[in-house]
């Protein structure tokens, strides 16, 4: 089993993941006025394209907000409920622990008919909020996940020596607890972020004309030839993707390095 | 504070600093903490010790506010702090794994308490100050725990506090208190002072638990000679004269390791002859198991010449008023 079956079997796993890749940055950097592939020549072309087209540039602003209203709302609602879930003993704690991520569960779809459902009948489409609730509420388990993980790798003896020392339990939190599992907070933010301005299906559900995120600006020009301005905002998203890749790597070894157990 | 009860005091005559009346703490159908009646002495150095699992950590706990209890009372300083919150409770906790704040410099993780306390910036800088010159003693890193253990005792004369310490390591608890509890499931066995624990042991587990001893079953018998533990097998164990059980009860002779004398000849008439099963060279000195007739388990002995060999033939004897009895079953 060993030697050249898994050597082969890695490779085959590293070239699946950088195709798709590969392509989408090669595409972002072609020359010519249409997109081919492979490129004739290579520019910064389509990147000039986005910037110069008012409507994909509108969406990405939207989407931009949008990952900002995720994680906001991600934060106010999913650091609280980590600490709960993992601190707390209280009745229906594990079932509600299971409700929590059933968000993430959900097949999209069936979340965003329910949205759309419920953003109908409260007449608020035409709004970026109700997307943004959307997406947080079947992307708050990353967040929670990632804290809760920091939390359980967070002494709790920490927290009562605070508590032995003359600290009130909201010097506590905030000089103990909150540090403790700020690399978890840091690493859920930027998931929930990226996931916020990346997302379709709810979006798709839940747009107006004059609301579109840059997901659905895509979409919505791939309908004829591609242009080049959404290869370049594909290439922005690879690019972000691998900036939070490599930031959650840092953050990692900073966690690891400030609470490793003895 | 007419309202309260004045604070009870012990032996020595002192209002205790902490006082426990009848606590108890239960996980389901077991106590952890089982009716336990303590008074820590202002200004002692008192050590809980005990087996894992026998509540002293949970006592501690129970002191500090970190785990409530379900029956009794606890008093600090006279007040009852059934609801009192561990930050008010004005104590301070040193954890096992320490719970250093490892986000935190040297100076915060100092300064923590005292900025807790709203104490003013300046003398908090001067007080971490003096914290850390206590730390800067002549090659610290060097020095061995036993050395710090004694560390411990010489600050604690110096800074007048109350400590509380916890530990399953009878050296350390006999070295470093004034006081020793002995725990043993829940209950509080025996206080008193290292001393007194381990020559006038009140069972047969803090016998056991402190220091290396031979605890042996039998009855207690009078006679010409002086008080003594019967086996049921026949051998007579010479015990003090200092009555602490009564004749015909059952009772268990306490016969410390270091007390027994070995020879090779009887030297009287109420030696214990046996013979040697076992030698074990540990450096200072050796360790002896010697089978006697009339006793179960071999008689367990430090020997500092350890010249007799296995197989040997011997005769054991011991100062009787070093050799104590308690009532069997008591522990």
């Amino acid at each position: 089993m060993n030697g050249p079956v898994i050597r082969l079997s890695v490779a085959l796993v590293i070239l699946l993941v950088a195709v798709p890749l590969a392509i989408v940055l090669l595409a972002s950097v072609s020359g010519g006025e249409r997109l081919t592939f492979p490129p004739e020549s290579l520019s910064l072309n389509p990147y000039r394209a986005l910037i110069g087209n008012g409507e994909i540039r509108a969406a990405l602003g939207r989407s931009l907000i949008v990952g900002f209203q995720v994680v906001v709302l991600s934060l106010i609602a999913g650091v609280p409920a980590a600490i709960a879930l993992v601190r707390f003993r209280f009745r229906f704690r594990f079932p509600l622990g299971l409700f929590m991520i059933l968000g993430v569960a959900t097949p999209l779809i069936a979340s965003a008919f329910a949205f759309l459902a419920l953003f109908t009948w409260m007449g608020s489409l035409g709004s970026l909020w109700p997307i943004s609730v959307g997406i947080t509420v079947v992307n708050l388990p990353f967040l929670m996940f990632s804290v809760a993980s920091s939390l359980f790798s967070l002494d709790p003896r920490l927290e009562e020596a605070a508590a032995t020392l003359g600290a009130e339990k909201v010097q506590t939190f905030l000089f103990v607890t909150l540090p403790g599992i700020m690399p978890g907070i840091l690493s859920g933010t930027l998931m929930v972020f990226v996931l916020g301005i990346s997302e379709f299906v709810i979006s798709l559900l839940l747009y107006t004309i004059n609301i579109q995120t840059l997901p659905i600006a895509m979409f919505a020009s791939l309908r004829g030839p591609p242009p080049p301005e959404v290869a370049a905002a594909a290439g922005l998203y690879v690019l972000a993707a691998v900036l939070v890749v490599v930031t959650l790597t840092s953050l990692k070894s900073t966690e690891q390095f400030f609470y490793r157990n003895d | 504070m007419s309202a309260h009860p004045m604070p009870a005091s012990d032996a020595a005559g002192q209002p205790a600093i902490v006082r426990l009346a009848g606590v108890v703490k239960s996980y389901g159908s077991h106590n952890a903490i089982d009716h336990v009646d303590l008074e820590i002495r202002p200004r002692e150095l008192f050590t809980l010790l005990g087996p894992s699992g026998s509540g002293k950590s949970t006592i501690l706990r129970a002191i500090a506010g970190l785990t409530g209890i379900d029956g009794g009372t606890l008093t600090i300083e006279g007040r009852d702090v059934r609801d009192v919150p561990t930050h008010q409770r004005n104590i301070g906790m040193v954890f096992q794994s320490l719970a250093l704040f490892p986000h935190m410099s040297v100076f915060d993780n100092i300064a923590f308490p005292l900025r807790m306390r709203r104490e003013p910036q300046g003398g908090i800088g001067r007080r971490v100050a003096q914290a850390l010159d206590i730390v800067r003693l002549p090659n610290i890193a060097k020095r061995l725990r036993e050395e710090m253990q004694l560390e411990i005792v010489r600050l604690h004369r110096e800074i007048d506090v109350t400590i509380i310490n916890v530990t399953h390591d009878q050296v350390e608890a006999m070295i470093l208190s004034d006081r020793v509890g002995v725990m043993n499931d829940g209950k509080l066995m025996q206080v008193g002072s290292g001393e007194t624990l381990y020559r006038r042991p009140a069972s047969r587990f803090v016998a056991d638990f402190l220091g290396r001893a031979n605890v042996i079953d039998g009855v207690l018998t009078g006679g010409p000679d002086g008080p003594a533990v019967v086996t049921p097998g026949g051998a007579r164990i010479a015990v003090t004269p200092e009555r602490t059980v009564a004749e015909g009860r059952a009772a268990t002779a306490i016969l410390r390791a270091e007390d027994i004398g070995m020879a090779t000849a009887p030297a009287s008439p109420a030696s214990l002859a046996g013979e040697v099963a076992l030698r074990l060279f540990e450096g200072e000195t050796v360790y002896y198991e010697v089978t006697a007739p009339g006793i179960d388990r071999p008689v367990r002995l430090a020997s500092r010449t350890g010249e007799i060999p296995v197989g040997a033939k011997v005769w054991l004897t011991w100062p009787r008023d070093k050799v104590w009895a308690v009532e069997a079953g008591h522990g």
